[in-house]
């Protein structure tokens, strides 16, 4: 019984994530917002909900936001490459400042 | 063609930033400063990276600053060195000397001296930042002329939806959009949702602004400072 929990859960976050991306790449930012924050209802740790909230906040200018996110993304995932090099433009550090 | 030499004189983080950076764009660079270890650090991402005091005239010789085309002088935080070593390096015969000040009295004798060109990076950068700060719209400001600006600034709400023409951007504003910046949602290589910046560049009237594009526009100071006080 546990295991077929487990399975429509996991089916369920992924039907709403798929949702989410799909407003997402139309541009339906606001619609994707919610979807993502349900996302992240379902499961506190998808990775991607975060990173994608990151691109939508940092595409409205609202950079605070979109920084928390690529933060928490990073918690997670700490070499995730797009909420790494998002991060770094948003605060101003040039990828190839390592000295 | 020749290589242009450069040299630059201080490596803080504004001359070892400007040495690298000219070295990237193929550039014969010669950097110079008085700390062996700043000049074994950047001995790699340059031409020629070399030990000496900018104030001792010989040792600038050696070095080969006479042969360079522009001489960048970076040494501001010490005025009294930044103001001999421009001496040394005009009296060289070098064209073209560049030195950053960090005071209206630091520029005032380097020009005095001959310095073809005083810049004040921070000076600058603390304009741009509390600008972008007063006009969080405006990303970014770039002085054409006296009375003319560049600028990048984010579509104001009701400009969304409509095209160039029916903004009346030009005709009641003023400004002309010479590009249109868009953030277009993708999927990349791993799977991963990412956003790439796509620039219209020479925008027709016909073009479409669209919520969250960047308008890059260009028009007289006065215009560009109603126009955002009415966005």
């Amino acid at each position: 019984m546990m295991n077929i929990k487990e399975k429509n859960k996991k089916t369920q976050e992924e039907l709403v994530q798929e949702t989410a991306t799909f407003y997402f790449l139309n541009s339906k930012f606001d619609e994707a917002i919610d979807e993502f924050k349900k996302v992240l209802k379902l499961n506190p740790a998808n990775i991607e909900a975060y990173c994608s909230l990151g691109l939508i906040y940092e595409n409205k200018k609202q950079p605070e936001e979109a920084k928390k996110m690529y933060e928490k993304t990073l918690l997670l995932d700490k070499n995730n490459k797009v909420a790494k090099e998002h991060l770094n433009k948003l605060i101003g550090i040039k990828d190839d400042e390592q000295d | 063609m020749a290589k242009k030499q450069f040299g630059v004189i201080g490596l803080g983080t504004f001359g070892s930033s400007i040495a690298k950076e000219l070295f990237k764009k193929n550039a014969q660079v010669l950097a110079i400063d008085i700390d062996e270890t700043i000049v074994n650090k950047i001995s790699d991402s340059v031409t020629q990276a070399i030990v000496a005091d900018a104030t001792d005239e010989k040792s600038l010789e050696n070095a080969g600053v006479k042969d360079c085309d522009t001489v960048i002088i970076s040494i501001g935080e010490d005025i009294e060195t930044s103001i001999l070593a421009t001496l040394i390096v005009k009296d060289f015969g070098v064209k073209n000397v560049v030195v950053k000040c960090v005071s209206q009295w630091h520029s005032k004798i380097a020009a005095k001296i001959g310095a073809d060109k005083v810049v004040y990076p921070e000076l600058e950068m603390a304009e741009k930042l509390a600008d972008s700060m007063v006009s969080p719209n405006i990303l970014e400001q770039i002085e054409f002329s006296k009375d003319y600006n560049l600028v990048e600034i984010l579509a104001p709400k009701d400009f969304c939806g409509k095209t160039i023409k029916e903004s009346g951007i030009r005709n009641k504003h003023g400004l002309n959009v010479i590009a249109i910046k868009r953030q277009t949602p993708f999927i990349n290589d791993e799977g991963k949702t990412d956003i790439v910046e796509e620039v219209n560049v020479a925008p027709g009237p016909e073009d479409d602004i669209l919520e969250h594009d960047i308008l890059v526009v260009v028009g007289k100071q006065n215009d560009i400072e109603k126009f955002k006080d009415n966005n």
